[in-house]
Order: C-alpha cells, then structure tokens, then sequence
C-alpha cells in the first residue's frame, strides 16, 4: 500500500513490526528482506514519490524534485556539494548507477581496526544479493559513450589500469539523463526494485513523511514521530502529523540525515561518536576539449574508470585516487568552468565536444554532522592536506590522460582556468589551491557519522546495526561505514542493511526483539 | 549555494553604511546601464523589483551578449527564470540571495568603489566593480560571485537559446510545461 502524505488531510497514525525511515539503498534494501520474512513493514520517505512518468530531463525542473536542496546542499565552508537524493528511492534514482562491492582489503581494515565482526563470506553474499535484486552486469563495451572510450584509450596509451563499470540498467536508451532520473526505467533503481517488492511482500510506504524523532520510552525505541508534508519546497509545510508505534526502528536516512534525527531525538551513544567521522569521498571534475564532436551528454555518463592510482594503505585503508568517466547536462558542465562572461561563453560553445572526468579521492574521516540552532543542516569538513595532494596529483594524472587521448585542452574545474595543452602545461597544478575560492568539489558517497563496531566505547552501532545501548533501534545506511567504503557506495549499503535485515528477522523469529 | 550571510556578516561588509543599507531600500531604483533587461516582470514571486534589477546587472556581466555565440542573459530573462527556480526554495537559502542581490548593489558604496549602487554605475564601471568581486579580500564577497555565476548558469542554460548555441539537442521527453501546454490542446 501506497499513502501518499502530500495528499493526506487526517493525522495518521500506524502500528507495524518495524518502521524503516528512509526508502534509499539502505532502507529499500532492509524493507525488501523484512517484508520477506513477514514482518509488517511501514517505510516512511521524506521526498515525494514520483516514477519515470515525472522525470522530464530537466536540470531546472528535476534537481528541486529529486535532490535534497535542490543539489545545493554543501559543506559549511562551501568547499564540498554534498548531492543526495530526496525522494522514494533515495539516491539510487539519481545515482550514476554504478555497482562496486567494498574492496576486501577495506573490509579487513574495518574488522581489523574497527572491531567490525562481518563476515567476509557473508557480506560478499549479501553483496550478491543485492546485484541480484538489481540485475547488475558490466556495462558493454559498444556501450561506451566517445567520452568514456577516450578515457580508456588514453589509459591504455600511458598502460595504466583500466576497466568498465558494472551497473544496474537494463535495456538502456542511452538518452544520459541518469543524473536526472531514469525516464525509462532502464536503471533499476530501489525505486523500481526493491521497494515494489516490499510493497508486494505487504509494505507501507509513506511518502511526503518527515520523521522529527524516534520516540523512546521504558529504555527502548518505541516508534516515530513526524509530520507528512506539502508536495513542493525544500521544506514543503507540514500538513497533519504523522505517527508510528513499532517494535523496531530502522533508520536508513544517510549519513547525513541519521545522525542529525538521532541528535534531534536526545539519543546519545556512550561513543559520543553520533554525527562524528564523516568521510566525503570527495570528487574534482576535469573537463577536456577535443576537436571531434563528442556528445558526451549522450550514452551512459559514466561507464569506464582508471584505478592505477589507487592504492591501498594498511594502515588508514584505501588512498590514492581513481579516475572515472562524467557527463551532465549544459547546467552542471557551466558550473564547472572556472570562467566568467565571454571566457566562459567560449568554453561552452565547445560543449559537444567537451569530455569530462572525475578524479574521486577516497578518504578519512575529517567532519562532522549536526544541526545549527535554526535547525540548518551544519556539514564540517576539514580538507586534509594529503587529500588536497591527492586530488592536485589526479587532476594531473587526468589531465595527462586526456591528452594521451587527444584533447586539446584540458581544464580542471578551478577558478582561475587553467588550461593545460601539453605536458610542460602539467607543472601549472603543481601549487594550485583546492580552497572554496578555487573550486566546487562533488560528494556523492557521505559516510560514517554513526561508525560500527563490535565495542561501544567506539562505536555507535553494532555490526549489524544494532543501536549500542538503546534496544529497538537499528540504522543501516552508509553513516555505520567506519571509513570510507572507497568505491560507490550502492552496493555497499544494500549488502549491510541486508545483514541488518536478516538479523532483525532473526531475533524476532527468535521473540528477542 | 549562496553564502549565508548573517546580520554580523552583512554588517561587517557594510561597515560605517548601516543608515544607507536601512534606507537604501527607499532610493528610487535605477535602470542598470550595464544589462540590456528591460523593466522587471510584474509578476516576480521571490524577488523585489532592486533584487530582480541588481541580478539582471550580474547575469549580463556573467553571460553578455556576443562571443563565441550571440546569446546572453537578457536575452533569455535570467533574472526572472531565478525568480521562477527560487519558488518553493527553502526561505533560508531566499535569505541569503537577498541579502547577497542587496550587498551586490549597494557594495560600490560600502567598499569604497563609487558614490552610486550597481544598478546606477555606467558599464565600464559596473562591470569593472563585478569583476573586483572575485579577488576581494573578503571570502563571502568572493563566494557570493562564485554563487550568483552559478545560479544564472543553472537559469540560462536551462534554455532552448543556450541549448542551440552550444550545440545540444535538449531532452528527449517533453517537459512539464510542454506536457501541460499539449493537455490543454
């Protein structure tokens, strides 16, 4: 059953076995599995709920309905723009739909040093699980757009290492508009996926349904409490309020959002690590100008990366960095060139012939979570120097890359532009800044504000997701990741809130919930 | 997106200005001789008619006419397709536009650049004040260029005009306003 909280005119007010706040990768995901077992699922979802019949391929018209803040959301400096979906189905709507597991070695890193007790056999099950529900597969090689072909061509030509992305679209049209929302239903989102199958399995979802707390009472999490919304806005006004009793309390909100209703339900955790250890995952955009036409904004965006740069380091995890094929739209590539009047205007004539690239640096959590006392949404985020490095070294690398390609030009997205036409050009992003002045870094993969492990003194929740201290509360989203997970996140986070799942499902078969 | 900026912040930028910053609001509005905009719409949702002229006078200095194409904002109407994107907007991020388009317009005065507001300066000087902008020595002045170049972006290459210019055949499914231009047909 579908209720769609935008039209609702009675307060509502709702019983199940388990509330899931939030329908992204983490709560479809959880939903999906606990549907299945046959608990009585409610799924509450900020956002609206909209289907491919809505997404009409327009930056101006689809960023205010499916990104939170319109994609405007960005780090208190204004250095990062956080991007994440709002709307049924998360951030897998709007997700480049690229599918990549943990790498083993991040795994091991976190049980390792985190204490994390995951089973290396099992989240590489539930990971299959999850690519299954997705019906994920390498993408093919005629389907390279001219964008992602030259990434790889000039990859090979330096004989660095290279690949093509696994992903979750079936019968592509290759129209480019993933960003956007998928018209088509080729990207087979949670919208599509998983949460119709919890709905088939006799889940509730709500849209329009912001959760303002977790109600506790008697030392355990008892159930929600919020407000359905209006349809518009970035705030869309409440309209009737919305409550929900549960014997489990799932939150699946993102790393972002999580530990902001837990600190706005007065839920402390003995870690004190709520809203803490915050990894971005931070991505630098390089545009490069060739002489033949490209139509990068046509075929999958991102199809093809180069991971010889990423190393992995024992010791902190995965770093280095990863070169990966973009595209978007007129809106999103002006914003990239750091140009004004007719500089820029000759930049974007060149827009059919531009390629365009990311460099994604994993790193280490350096910010932090938490609300001001207006209720905005405060993201610090201290840009370590040896991330600054690293993103200097991969706009080189990519720079180098592309014209190993045959560009004629490449430019890192910074203010002032730097063009770089050749090699000696390279020394020119020896010194360049990454400071909000100087450039918009891009995060698509928020993690680790409610950090797991098996020891409460340290973390948040348990391996499982088990809230540390307070029964009945459970999160399973990309905040539980103690560092980054140094890939795309999707996968990553349907595996966890699959084992988050099944071990909810377990304890209640079991009467220990 | 836009810098916010707090009482304290905007005081600071407008120090020894604060009688003209309250009254300013009460000076006839003057045409910008630097934007080829006309009068502002009448029916502006979220902008005051000095907000809507300050952003035609920046949106003209970010994309002018002419170039590597003939296109430019007041071609297109930036300034009143940012009025149309901001409703619904959150009414903090309205805020910090506000207070933003008002310390655009008045900052040739608070930071000692000429005797008149934006709006009023010929367009040497106009363009000359808004290109200053990006090296200040005050980070949220900078950042306000960065944010405002960024939202006429987003306004004017969300257009057929833009699209043609730069050779991109647009979306392939119908928009909404289309949608409901070909219902009520």
């Amino acid at each position: 059953m579908i209720i769609y909280g935008s039209e609702r005119v009675e307060d509502l007010s709702l019983r199940c076995d388990v509330v899931v706040v939030g329908s992204g990768a983490g709560g479809a995901a959880a939903a999906r599995v606990l549907a299945a077992a046959g608990a009585k699922v409610v799924i509450l979802e900020e956002g609206g709920y909209h289907t491919s019949f809505d997404f009409k391929q327009r930056e101006r018209e689809m960023l205010p309905m499916l990104y939170r803040d319109r994609a405007t959301q960005r780090t208190r400096d204004r250095l990062v723009n956080v991007l994440q979906g709002r709307c049924v189905g998360g951030s897998t709507v709007v997700n480049m739909a690229d599918c990549a597991r943990v790498p083993r070695a991040v795994l091991e890193h976190w049980q390792r040093d985190f204490a994390v007790e995951i089973d290396t056999a099992d989240f590489e099950a539930a990971s299959e699980r999850a690519e299954a529900a997705l019906g994920v597969a390498e993408i093919a090689a005629d389907q390279l757009n001219a964008n992602n072909r030259k990434l790889l061509a000039g990859a090979e030509r330096l004989g660095w290492r290279r690949s093509r992305f696994h992903h979750n679209r079936t019968e592509c049209t290759g129209c480019g508009f993933c960003l956007m929302g998928c018209a088509f239903d080729a990207k087979r989102s949670a919208l599509v996926t998983l949460v119709p199958a919890a709905l088939a399995d006799g889940a509730t979802l709500v849209s329009n349904a912001r959760v303002e707390r977790v109600v506790v009472r008697g030392g355990r999490a008892v159930g929600v409490q919020g407000v359905l919304t209006e349809e518009h806005g970035d705030r869309p006004a409440a309209r009737v309020r919305l409550e929900v009793a549960a014997d489990v309390v799932l939150l699946a909100c993102g790393a972002v959002h999580t530990p902001l209703l837990l600190q706005a339900s007065e839920i402390a955790s003995a870690s004190g690590q709520i809203g803490r250890n915050l990894s971005l995952q931070p991505q630098l955009p390089v545009l490069a100008v060739f002489s033949e036409r490209m139509v990068s904004f046509r075929g999958i965006p991102q199809s093809a990366y180069c991971d010889e740069h990423l190393v992995f380091d024992p010791r902190v995890g995965m770093t280095g960095f990863a070169i990966e094929g973009i595209a978007g739209g007129p809106v999103q590539t002006a914003g990239l060139v750091g140009a004004s009047g007719r500089d820029h205007k000759r930049w974007m004539a060149r827009f059919a012939h531009t390629g365009s690239c990311l460099v994604l640096v994993p790193d280490q959590p350096a910010g932090s979570v938490a609300a001001d006392e207006t209720g905005r949404t405060r993201i610090d985020y201290a840009l370590q120097p040896d991330v600054e490095q690293r993103i200097r070294d991969g706009a080189r690398a990519a720079a180098r890359l592309y014209l190993a390609a045959g560009a004629e030009v490449v430019v890192p997205a910074l203010r002032p532009l730097t063009e770089i036409r050749n090699e000696a050009d390279l020394a020119r992003l020896d010194d360049v800044a990454v400071n909000p002045d100087a450039t918009t870094l891009l995060s698509a993969h928020p993690q680790g504000t409610c950090r797991m492990g098996e020891d409460a003194r340290r973390a948040v929740v348990d391996s499982r997701g088990r809230f540390h201290g307070l029964e009945g509360l459970w999160i399973a989203d990309a905040s539980v990741f103690p560092t980054s997970a140094s890939t795309h996140t999707m996968i990553p986070i349907m595996a966890f809130a699959d084992l988050a799942a099944r071990s909810i499902a377990q304890a209640r078969a079991a009467r220990t919930i | 997106m836009i810098p916010e900026i707090d009482r304290r912040t905007f005081l600071r930028g407008a120090t020894g200005a604060g009688a003209l910053l309250v009254f300013g609001g009460a000076l006839p509005l003057g045409a910008c001789a630097l934007t080829q905009a006309s009068d502002p719409p009448p029916d502006l949702a979220v902008l005051s008619p000095r907000a809507w002229a300050t952003l035609a006078c920046f949106a003209d200095h970010a994309i002018p006419r002419g170039g590597a194409f003939e296109a430019g904002a007041s071609d297109v109407g930036v300034a009143g397709l940012v009025d149309g994107w901001l409703v619904g907007a959150d009414s903090r991020l309205v805020t910090d536009l506000r207070r933003g388009l008002a310390l655009l317009e008045w900052g040739p005065l608070l930071l000692g650049f000429a005797a008149r507001p934006l709006t009023a300066l010929p367009p040497e000087s106009a363009g000359a004040y808004l290109a200053s902008l990006t090296t200040s020595r005050l980070g949220f002045v900078r950042q306000l260029h960065a944010a405002l170049s960024e939202l006429c972006m987003l306004a004017f290459y969300s257009t057929r005009s833009a699209w043609r210019a730069i050779g991109y055949d647009g979306p392939i499914v119908l928009g909404l306003a289309e949608s409901v231009e070909l219902e009520r047909r």
